[in-house]
């Protein structure tokens, strides 16, 4: 029981918007093109569905460890279809996520569930679970195309932007981006809570 | 040796995990501790699992993987090899280590640079060697932003930029300037 509990960082049990910036942080070099990031994260929202039934069928039977080692395993096979699949049809999409797709095993969205279900709040659990990962698919989705509308000036093809912005979207821009983009979102909201008050 | 050298000093700088690969970042996204000390307890823990973790996938490809034709599960085997790493150091260094090991399994840095070795391999000692270097540029990165956000300067910053937005452009920063060494 020791272990188990070492092994768990309080964040895991959160069940708030705030989980979506550390879920952000293995999947955010995969985001180069829109149906990468898309597929990316629609993988995480599988896995997080599969593992989170399992987990609430296993919890009161199985130690957390055991679970997060069936939670892996299930979202690394998940990936590995996925990439066999890209490979299959579409290789320039699998070149882009290159070793992000496996790195969704260790998204924090996903390994929570291993933590979750141990209450008598499971579904409400297992809905909130489902509920960020669909914002993370919007979130890395929206992220891609934006990554790709800089690095290529084109979204699915279709030229959006003459410039050459390309330099936001290689890591060094994108990090700026994030950052600009992180301060904007706090300055608008303490803008908002100085008109409320 | 003058090459293994080199791949370190690279892995630091021009290599750099997170500034190149966008590896590693879980730390920078509010999972960071709060001191110096701390953050660099958390680096070399996690350059230390790096290393160990390559070592052991290297074994376990070359090994196990190749002559049995089962490549299609290195990536279970990996991440099972990396999980077993980190809890038999939780075992053995957990009164010293305390919450620090989830943060190097959760940080894609340990993963990520295991996969990019795959397949890749020139010996284990250029793994190693590699390991070391993004160890110790994650290391030097957590160093250098935790240092940022306590220096009295920071705090002139308006509020809505201070903390992660701050430390993200700072590193994207860092990445422009880091770009310069590549070619040496």
């Amino acid at each position: 029981m020791q272990l188990n509990d070492s092994l768990v960082l309080p964040l895991l049990r959160r069940s708030s918007m705030v989980l979506l910036f550390p879920a952000l942080a293995p999947t955010l070099g995969g985001t180069g093109r829109a149906e990468a990031a898309f597929g990316l994260a629609a993988v995480i929202l599988v896995a997080v569905a599969i593992t989170g039934i399992i987990n609430m069928l296993l919890a009161a039977h199985v130690s957390r460890i055991a679970r997060l080692v069936c939670t892996i395993t299930i979202t690394i096979t998940c990936a590995s279809l996925y990439g066999f699949y890209l490979e299959a049809n579409s290789p320039a999409v699998r070149e882009t996520l290159d070793v992000f797709l496996p790195l969704a095993a260790i998204n924090i969205l996903v390994l929570r569930q291993s933590v979750l279900y141990e209450g008598r709040e499971r579904w409400n659990e297992y809905r909130q679970s489902i509920w960020l990962s669909v914002l993370f698919v919007a979130l890395l989705s929206v992220l891609g195309g934006l990554r790709e509308i800089l690095l290529t000036g084109e979204l699915f093809e279709t030229s959006i932007l003459a410039i050459d912005l390309s330099f936001f979207g290689e890591p060094a821009g994108l990090l700026i981006v994030v950052g600009t983009v992180l301060a904007a979102g706090r300055a608008l909201r303490s803008s908002q809570t100085e008109d409320q008050s | 040796m003058a090459e293994l050298g080199y791949m370190v000093i690279g892995g630091v700088l021009w290599n750099n995990i997170v500034l190149t690969y966008l590896l590693g970042l879980f730390p920078f996204f509010g999972e960071r501790p709060s001191t110096v000390k701390a953050n660099l307890c958390l680096g070399l823990t996690t350059t230390v699992v790096m290393a160990v973790a390559v070592v052991a996938a290297y074994g376990a490809h070359e090994l196990v993987l190749v002559p049995l034709e089962l490549v299609y599960l290195k990536y279970l085997v990996t991440i099972l090899l990396l999980l077993i790493i980190v809890v038999l150091a939780d075992l053995l260094f957990r009164n010293y280590l305390q919450h620090l090991l989830p943060r190097v399994f959760m940080n894609s840095a340990a993963f990520g640079t295991v996969l990019l070795s795959l397949g890749d391999w020139n010996g284990p000692l250029e793994a190693v060697g590699t390991a070391v270097g993004f160890g110790l540029g994650v290391t030097g990165l957590l160093i250098v932003v935790e240092t940022i956000d306590t220096r009295p300067e920071t705090q002139l910053a308006p509020s809505w930029l201070r903390g992660m937005p701050l430390q993200f452009v700072t590193l994207g920063m860092l990445a422009l300037a880091i770009a310069g060494f590549q070619g040496i």
